[in-house]
């Protein structure tokens, strides 16, 4: 009991000296990173739908995610600002290849920007982006053609980085990498207690000695994976720890971290991990 | 007797999480590694200015005022020497930073000049060198926020208790940071005069 509700205010502490501090007068930025986002009503139902089948055919095939977002306008941040933090929310791209695109459109504004991950800076260089902007999307804006302009330029943009040659899309391992904190929790877990915690419980015969010496190997397990996370850590931890005294020793072996698919349903998409530095180009019209 | 592994659990449990050894060392790390990066994309801004300005002075030759500037500028720029010490020194920095900021000043009045050329500006080449300029102009803006945040990041950890006695104890110290004041003036468009 004493030990419990010690760790718990341990963990109130930790949490307490490691909340950021938002800006409340920024745009916010949407949730999740879906193909396509259009705050304005700028698009029709099928002309998202289209263009969103557009990008999510071109990242299932190629890997690399792409993304449109229609806002009314940045805010007091200028586009490039905003777009930076958008893009370094949602992490389009995957981790390492960094093939992530950011099509940013401020309606009210009459602003737009390509942002380009570190990836692509090859191929989808500045003056590429600039060329799409000025030479394709602008000119249909100004005809206050935005679908259109937006397919078009879209289009383009795959054209160019279709050409560059990039990772496959089968590599279980980056998947797992680009998980979310809960993954990574449950699996590591999951996999210690039913392992080393069943193991050190018929060994020892003491359950809460087991649950312990296994939290504390969950623990290092999840920093040396994946970092000096120590909130993450804890929790792992802790709920391998309850796991281990939890289940029972008779060694059944269901398999429970199945592999995730990396098709999902349009309406949640996770961002791969991919890094963005500023390349790209803005434009006006 | 009981409530000594309690103890003990905590107490390790603080001292991994309290003491920092590994934050501060971390924080050091990521501070050369975004150094480097800010280094990177203003060399990148220096390569680019030889093209720009071949590129503009074949259609305005006789703005000579200007190309002379941007051309000091930037061989300033380039001789100042690049020591790995230059994180820990707040005058190197500041040095630095003002040598940067000159040939901002100089490309921004060169890309001023280039407005009085309308067939300069529709120049395919020199729209691709723009871009590219605009492009590298805000990979160092991002580099530089990246590189504040980190020593931002690496001074409080330093500042706060109980990380500074750690950081006493091993000698990590308070680091200089970019000073705001230049960021202002380089964020401001230049002014566009088609009367004059």
């Amino acid at each position: 009991m004493g030990l419990f509700r010690s760790i718990v205010l341990l963990l109130h502490f930790l949490l307490i000296f490691s909340s950021p501090f938002a800006n409340a007068e920024q745009v916010t930025i949407p949730s999740q990173p879906l193909a396509v986002i259009d705050q304005t009503n700028t698009l029709t139902a099928a002309e998202i739908q289209q263009l969103s089948d557009q990008i999510l055919t071109f990242e299932k095939a190629k890997g690399s995610q792409m993304s449109v977002l229609i806002v009314p306008n940045t805010g007091e941040e200028t586009i490039e600002q905003y777009s930076m933090r958008v893009v370094e929310k949602w992490k389009l791209g995957r981790k390492g290849v960094d093939d992530g695109v950011l099509l940013l459109v401020a309606k009210d504004q009459r602003e737009l920007r390509i942002e380009v991950g570190y990836g692509l800076e090859g191929s989808l260089t500045d003056a590429l982006a600039n060329r799409i902007i000025n030479e394709v999307i602008v000119p249909k804006f100004k005809a206050e053609e935005f679908a259109q302009g937006i397919q078009s330029g879209v289009t383009q943009m795959i054209q160019v980085i279709d050409g560059e040659p990039l990772p496959d899309t089968t590599k279980v391992g980056l998947m797992i990498e680009a998980q979310p904190y809960w993954v990574k929790i449950a699996v590591l877990a999951m996999i210690l207690s039913k392992t080393l915690g069943t193991l050190l419980k018929r060994i020892t015969k003491q359950p809460k000695l087991a649950a312990i010496i296994t939290g504390i190997a969950a623990f290092s397990g999840y920093i040396v994976f994946w970092g000096w996370h120590i909130i993450p850590a804890i929790v792992t931890a802790l709920i391998c720890g309850v796991l281990t005294m939890v289940t029972r020793g008779n060694g059944s072996t269901s398999r429970h971290g199945s592999s995730r698919s990396s098709s999902r349903s349009s309406s949640s998409r996770s961002g791969g991990g991919g890094g963005f530095g500023g390349g790209g180009s803005s434009g006006r019209w | 007797m009981a409530k000594l592994p309690h103890i003990l659990l905590i107490t390790a449990a603080l001292f991994l999480s309290g003491c920092s050894y590994n934050d501060l060392q971390r924080y050091d790390e990521q501070i050369s590694a975004s150094w480097s990066e800010v280094l990177n994309q203003y060399q990148r801004r220096a390569d680019l200015v030889p093209n720009l300005v071949k590129t503009v002075q074949a259609f305005a030759d006789h703005e000579k005022e200007v190309f002379t500037q941007v051309t000091e500028a930037r061989s300033k720029v380039g001789s100042i020497q690049l020591t790995p010490d230059m994180t820990n020194d707040p005058q190197a920095l500041a040095n630095f930073q003002a040598a940067q900021s000159q040939l901002s000043g100089a490309l921004s009045r060169l890309l001023v000049v280039s407005e009085n050329y309308p067939q300069l500006k529709s120049d395919g080449a020199f729209r691709d060198l723009q871009a590219q300029l605009e492009g590298t102009e805000n990979r160092i803006t991002v580099a530089r926020n990246r590189y504040i945040k980190a020593v931002q990041e690496y001074n409080i950890t330093v500042r706060s208790f109980p990380s500074n006695l750690t950081a006493k104890m091993f000698d990590f110290e308070v680091k200089p940071n970019f000073s705001v004041e230049n960021e202002s003036t380089i964020k401001q468009a230049p002014q566009v005069n088609f009367g004059s």
